[in-house]
């Protein structure tokens, strides 16, 4: 049970980990392209 | 003014789900699209989109009718001019995905933490040797993946690191000493490799083409490369374009803990800040 919960834990350690990877990486890059698509998604909706 | 506050409100009080994913759609295309231009160094095309995005937004939501048309055509142009500006850039990029050139897939299940210690150890005395005695040294960590044209474009070793096996390599006169090595984990794949070299117009004449190689091959791939001057011994790294130039031993043990992703023993960190693109 205790081996099955570390091992659960250590996956969702793991995916969090690669979760902060995906997004550290390049996060500047990232967050401008989400801007960019949030100023097109208004522009859009404006026109 | 009001107005224009009012419409953006009233389109965020009607946001759903499939807006959300609208949005997450074109952030990853755009990502792409700023990844293609930072590679290819449009900077400049960037700054220009950017600028057209809000000039047109402001446009449109000010309801001048004229600049807010002329800006929804401009950037149905702005694709195409793209597409003929960097043909070459698009089609050696698409002839990437297509080809069969392969990756050598790497990864670290094969190699404790020890082992890695043992192998960052040895690399840092191995860099600091040369840099003491101005053997210039070019030094490649890819840890997920690496083109396999550049692995067989040197001397595939496959061989444990050491710190003289390194030294030997880089000796002046050696054959294999004119390129890079590529280290995967605690083995060093291949000598004598040759890399792309940067276009960057910005990186000042007294770095030659060693450091050229050493930023290129950290534009094209998700690796990080350490040089060795061999005129000043000065050690530099390389990542994402960037380089850092003037690394000491525990700055570079910092750097090797950040590649392999084990914990900090203490090392100081480093940041490859903007100001430190050359």
């Amino acid at each position: 049970m205790t081996d099955n919960m570390s091992k659960n834990q250590s996956g969702f350690t793991r995916f969090i980990k690669w979760l902060w990877r995906l997004i550290s990486h390049n996060f500047g890059y990232k967050l401008l392209a989400v801007l960019t698509a949030v100023l097109i998604w208004l522009a859009i909706g404006l026109l | 003014m009001k107005e224009f506050f009012q419409k953006i409100a009233d389109r965020f009080t009607g946001f759903t789900a499939i807006d959300a994913v609208d949005i997450l759609v074109i952030s990853v295309l755009l990502y792409l699209l700023f990844l293609f231009l930072k590679r290819n160094n449009a900077s400049v095309i960037f700054k220009c989109l950017w600028g057209a995005l809000i000039v047109g937004l402001l446009a449109v939501g000010l309801g001048m009718q004229m600049t807010g048309g002329l800006f929804r055509y401009l950037f149905t142009a702005f694709l195409v001019i793209l597409v003929i500006i960097f043909a070459m850039e698009l089609k050696r990029d698409i002839w990437k995905i297509n080809s069969d050139r392969g990756d050598y897939h790497l990864g670290r299940d094969t190699c404790s933490e020890e082992d890695l210690r043992t192998a960052m150890a040895e690399m840092v005395k191995a860099v600091q040797n040369l840099a003491k005695n101005d053997v210039g040294a070019l030094i490649v960590f890819a840890q997920k993946s690496v083109p396999s044209h550049i692995i067989e474009s040197g001397v595939v070793l496959n061989a444990l690191i050491s710190s003289q096996l390194i030294e030997t390599i880089f000796i002046d006169k050696a054959p294999m000493h004119d390129g890079a090595i590529v280290i995967n984990n605690n083995r060093i794949l291949a000598a004598g490799c040759f890399l792309p070299l940067s276009q960057e117009i910005n990186i000042p004449k007294e770095l030659g083409t060693r450091h050229r190689a050493a930023i290129g091959i950290t534009e094209a791939e998700d690796v990080t490369s350490v040089v060795v001057s061999e005129e000043t011994g000065v050690i530099s790294a390389a990542q994402d374009g960037k380089i850092k130039r003037y690394i000491d031993g525990p700055a570079l043990n910092a750097i090797l803990e950040k590649v392999y992703n084990i914990e900090s023993g203490g090392g100081k960190r480093i940041s490859y800040n903007r100001s430190d693109r050359i």
